[in-house]
């Protein structure tokens, strides 16, 4: 039991709540601005894992610099799937009237593709490599480094994701026009590039998370959907299109999970996650955070 | 009339296949307050819609300061100065007072200014400031009209297209407005006025245009529109 209350486990929660909050908050943008609903979300994590295990591999390259090539790489995948794919989408008003479904049926073939891809390029043998994993110890708290590092790169682009959406005219106009579309466009807002910029970001931030995960567990072509589906969760808890509330969500599944896991077994991971998922769409619909309801 | 800081001409636009407006033309002279009067469904708002992008007509011409702008975006509108101030006022309802100003300076000519833009607001609307920090959807009726007019003025607008700015408020917070729609015609805006309240809107108008139907039945000069016998029966119930 004394487990249960050490430092070590509430560091381990954090480091995985951090990577839910970095996944989830695509999903949320992407969902928020456009309306479609991105289940090849976990696909670029898979993508920004595999970018910085083989640049390591391969070159040496730090994971820790390799992560800003991953985010660039699924960001420019992110804006090829807007401009190639779904502005079409957004633009048909017979196609929009059912877009959640329909985004949810292209992402899902997407998905597949990327996932076959990958498995094609890579087989699909799970794959690992040493990055700064010696153990530190502060206090009597011992961490490998690698996980020190994950935390302390997830923490600031956190802060540095709550700066811009509070600051910064972009990320002012971003929830703008998650919570009021044509608002948005009467005070001027170019539409056209706060959705590509959200496809960017949500893209990005998966990949660079991905990149991140990769110094700390082994990594495959079909890594992705768990993480899309903790995304999913993530969202619900915080509430659709809260952004701060799905940040606040990820940690706090990430604390759900681990401490779930530490008390029953982790054969029990899936069945906590989407337990935590049913009973919170049982119980309260609009998220546990945040509780107002978007206005569309 | 052609010397008219927006020109339209000959718009049909509407919503679907349904069309709310079938051939009006209207011109607004720079630096003058011009109103668009008419009953509800008369087309006034689609009129307005239309000039400010937010619909894109069927058929028609639009001109700003002498280009032809009908193909623009909304976006690219507010840019060259075009700022609609929406009925039913639009506010963003989880944004802070504050920030639902600052995303009105989203125009790239007007980014720069935030600061003063800001500055004007509260000075316009006090109560506005004593708000800032207050969500937009929590504020009243009144104050929510405030926000949208302060918004619209951050993205420093050379015409203000008005829609029904004073609809559903109390008549001492409707007259405020009217006030500060005065104040703003003496700082050099140009502004197209639909309102309900025709008595008024002529009274500050230096000319009007009354639609029926989606076409425009009749214009003139404030006083003109003011002293018809037509639009006394149908618009002041006199």
């Amino acid at each position: 039991m004394q487990a249960i209350l050490s430092w070590q486990l509430l560091f381990a929660a954090l480091v995985t709540g951090s990577i839910y909050v970095l996944v989830a908050l695509g999903l949320n943008l992407v969902y928020g601005t456009m309306r479609l609903l991105n289940v090849a979300h976990g696909d670029m994590v898979m993508i920004g894992a595999y970018v910085s295990y083989w640049l390591f591999t391969l070159s040496g390259l730090s994971p820790l610099l390799s992560m800003l090539i991953a985010a660039a790489l699924t960001a420019a995948l992110g804006a090829l799937a807007y401009v190639g794919l779904f502005r079409r989408l957004l633009a048909n008003r017979q196609l929009v009237q059912r877009l959640e479904g329909n985004s949810l049926l292209l992402f899902f073939g997407i998905s597949i593709v990327i996932q076959n891809l990958a498995s094609l390029a890579f087989d699909s043998t799970p794959r690992a490599y040493q990055y700064l994993d010696r153990v530190v110890a502060i206090g009597n708290l011992g961490i490998t480094e690698n996980r020190l590092a994950a935390l302390i790169v997830t923490g600031i682009l956190s802060l540095v994701i709550v700066l811009f959406l509070r600051f910064h005219i972009y990320g002012l106009a971003i929830k703008a026009l998650m919570q009021h579309r044509e608002a948005a466009t009467v005070v001027g807002i170019d539409v056209e590039r706060v959705q590509i910029l959200s496809f960017c970001i949500g893209f990005g931030v998966a990949g660079l998370a991905g990149a991140l995960l990769s110094m700390m567990e082994q990594i495959t072509p079909f890594m992705g959907f768990p993480f899309t589906i903790a995304a999913f969760v993530v969202v619900i808890l915080g509430g659709l299109g809260n952004l701060l509330g799905g940040m606040a969500a990820g940690l706090l599944l990430g604390i759900l999970e681990t401490y779930g896991v530490a008390l029953t077994s982790p054969s029990l991971r899936s069945v906590l996650i989407y337990g935590v998922f049913i009973l919170v769409l049982l119980v309260r619909p609009q998220g546990l955070l945040g509780g107002k309801r978007v206005v569309r | 009339m052609s010397q008219g800081l927006l020109q339209l001409t000959d718009i049909v636009a509407g919503y679907g296949d349904v069309m709310a407006l079938h051939g009006v033309s209207l011109a607004v002279r720079d630096g003058s307050v011009t109103a668009l009067l008419g009953s509800n469904g008369a087309g006034k708002s689609t009129l307005l819609k239309t000039a400010a992008g937010i619909l894109t007509p069927r058929r028609g011409e639009i001109a700003f300061d002498g280009a032809a702008i009908a193909g623009k975006r909304a976006s690219e509108r507010v840019e060259r100065g075009i700022v609609l101030i929406p009925e039913g006022r639009l506010i963003f309802p989880e944004m802070s007072v504050e920030e639902n100003l600052r995303v009105g300076a989203f125009a790239p000519h007007a980014r720069p200014h935030v600061a003063r833009g800001l500055e004007r607001a509260y000075a316009l609307f006090p109560r506005l400031a004593e708000r800032r920090r207050q969500s937009g959807g929590t504020l009243s009726g009144g104050e929510q009209q405030m926000l949208a007019l302060g918004r619209g003025l951050m993205a420093e607008p050379r015409l203000l297209l008005l829609d029904e700015p004073t609809l559903g408020l109390a008549p001492l917070i409707a007259q405020s407005i009217f006030t500060v729609i005065e104040r703003l015609r003496a700082d050099g805006l140009t502004i197209l006025l639909a309102e309900q309240d025709a008595r008024r809107t002529l009274a500050i108008a230096d000319y009007g245009y009354v639609l029926e139907s989606g076409t425009g039945v009749m214009e003139g000069s404030g006083a003109e529109l003011l002293a018809d016998p037509k639009i006394n029966s149908a618009y002041l119930g006199l």
